[in-house]
């Protein structure tokens, strides 16, 4: 793919695949090369040698990383700290695989998503916070999906967006979007409030809103990226769901 | 033919490339093809006898394990690693004397590697046994490693046993200033108070 060698670019490992004796074929999601995948050497330690990057080749951490050669598949040249985030410990674990995962199901290698980068990095920022897991995967989703092409439309057809009632029901579905579902009606995709959209345009919900804004906007992102990713389970997100009775994701 | 199917085979061996494969080839048939035929004889019956235990899921030639066997162990104690390499580690250097439950992996689930791959079925059913009182954590630190500890870590508290994890930290030789971050960060928030020495 490409030729040049680039520098310090920041970057998120996303996963890793062992290779060979001791290397290891790495995925990362980088700030403008999107994602990658680069051949990375003596990174894993083999009886009486020691990896190379021990310690600093870990997901969830921001990195700079630098690569480069001919081919399909560039070498790892080099992995520096781009300062420190805290561990990830329990269902944030879990729950920074499930982006890793939607990562590498959503997007393509060599497409540059940088607003999204952007939106990765602030998630494992905001990670480490005591704020509502389950609404900063939403946000998550929805930008992914944004950048992938199919952004959810909040200005609804044949009504302003600031005429959006809270309390009003809404209809989405696949093939015609979102559109105002009228009383006593059925909705075959997922019917959710004014205020969950609001909700997710705004990136915030008041307090009083959670129990309606956090499942609806569970339902439609999960309904919307079932469309992308096809019949293959997430993994991480069925580890997330045997864990908890409430399921986060 | 025969020879090149030899280096061919010789190549599912770790770090064997097509070079070494042809060098070790020609060796054995050179020097040492007594010793080759023993190999072969020893490669046979280890791949058809060697097995699992059982109990702690170890690599075993007998239905149960010689750890699992004895009797003398403190049944209190289970300790969960995840190869029989860090089993073998753990139980030469720590005088350990409880049991031990051998995941053959780890929760890894973007390689699609969840709870029942690495036995945690089994492991349910060893807790509620009722004898294990305490289940020390060895998984590897690794984000992997991580989410295993906390998944099994989950599973014991609703068994309302006591979990403990292996600390990690600084290794011995090793310098502040080139220790990753991350460990380094573990090291200092995990301090221990230094006990006054007596003699
Ligand atoms: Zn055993």
């Amino acid at each position: 793919m490409t030729q040049e060698r680039i520098s310090l670019e920041p970057a998120f490992l996303l996963h890793q695949l062992p290779y060979r004796e001791s290397s290891a074929l790495i995925d990362f999601f980088t700030h403008h090369h999107g994602r990658i995948r680069v051949l990375a050497k003596g990174v894993r330690s083999v009886a009486g040698r020691k990896a190379r990057y021990g310690g600093v080749l870990q997901p969830f951490q921001p990195l700079l990383l630098s690569w480069g050669g001919r081919g399909e598949l560039p070498l790892l040249y080099g992995v520096e700290v781009a300062g420190f985030l805290a561990p990830l410990v329990g269902n944030h674990l879990i729950s920074g695989f499930y982006l890793n995962e939607l990562l590498l199901r959503m997007t393509h290698r060599h497409e540059p998503h940088s607003d999204l980068f952007g939106s990765y990095h602030a998630t494992m920022v905001a990670l480490r916070q005591p704020r509502a897991l389950a609404w900063l995967l939403r946000l998550f989703e929805r930008d992914l999906l944004a950048e992938c092409g199919y952004a959810i439309d909040f200005n609804l057809p044949g009504e302003r967006s600031a005429a959006l009632q809270a309390d009003a029901l809404f209809c989405c579905r696949q093939q015609q979007g979102i559109v105002p579902l009228a009383a006593e009606s059925h909705c075959d995709g997922v019917a959710l409030q004014g205020k969950t959209l609001m909700a997710l345009a705004s990136g915030r919900y008041e307090a009083a809103d959670a129990a309606t804004v956090l499942p609806q906007a569970k339902q439609l992102l999960r309904y919307l990226l079932s469309f992308y990713l096809g019949d293959k389970p997430l993994q991480s997100r069925a580890l997330l769901q045997q864990q908890r009775p409430r399921s986060l994701t | 033919m025969i020879i090149e199917r030899l280096i061919e085979r010789l190549r599912i061996m770790p770090g064997i490339g097509p070079k070494s494969a042809q060098r070790i080839a020609y060796y054995l048939l050179d020097r040492n093809r007594h010793g080759a035929i023993q190999l072969a004889d020893a490669l046979v019956e280890a791949m058809q006898q060697i097995k699992y235990c059982d109990r702690c899921r170890t690599y075993s030639e007998v239905e149960r394990c010689a750890i699992c066997c004895d009797q003398g162990r403190d049944v209190t104690r289970l300790c969960i690693v995840e190869t029989p390499a860090d089993q073998i580690a753990l139980e030469q250097v720590t005088g350990f004397r409880g049991y031990y439950f051998v995941l053959l992996g780890r929760l890894s689930p973007l390689d699609g590697v969840g709870p029942e791959a690495i036995g945690l079925d089994r492991l349910q059913q060893r807790l509620q046994e009722g004898e294990v009182e305490e289940v020390i954590i060895a998984t590897n630190p690794t984000a992997e490693g991580e989410a295993t500890a906390h998944y099994i870590s989950e599973m014991v508290h609703q068994h309302a046993l006591k979990v403990t994890r292996i600390a990690h930290g600084i290794p011995m030789g090793g310098e502040l200033e080139f220790i990753d971050p991350t460990t380094l960060n573990h090291a200092f928030n995990r301090r221990v108070t230094v006990e006054r020495f007596n003699r």
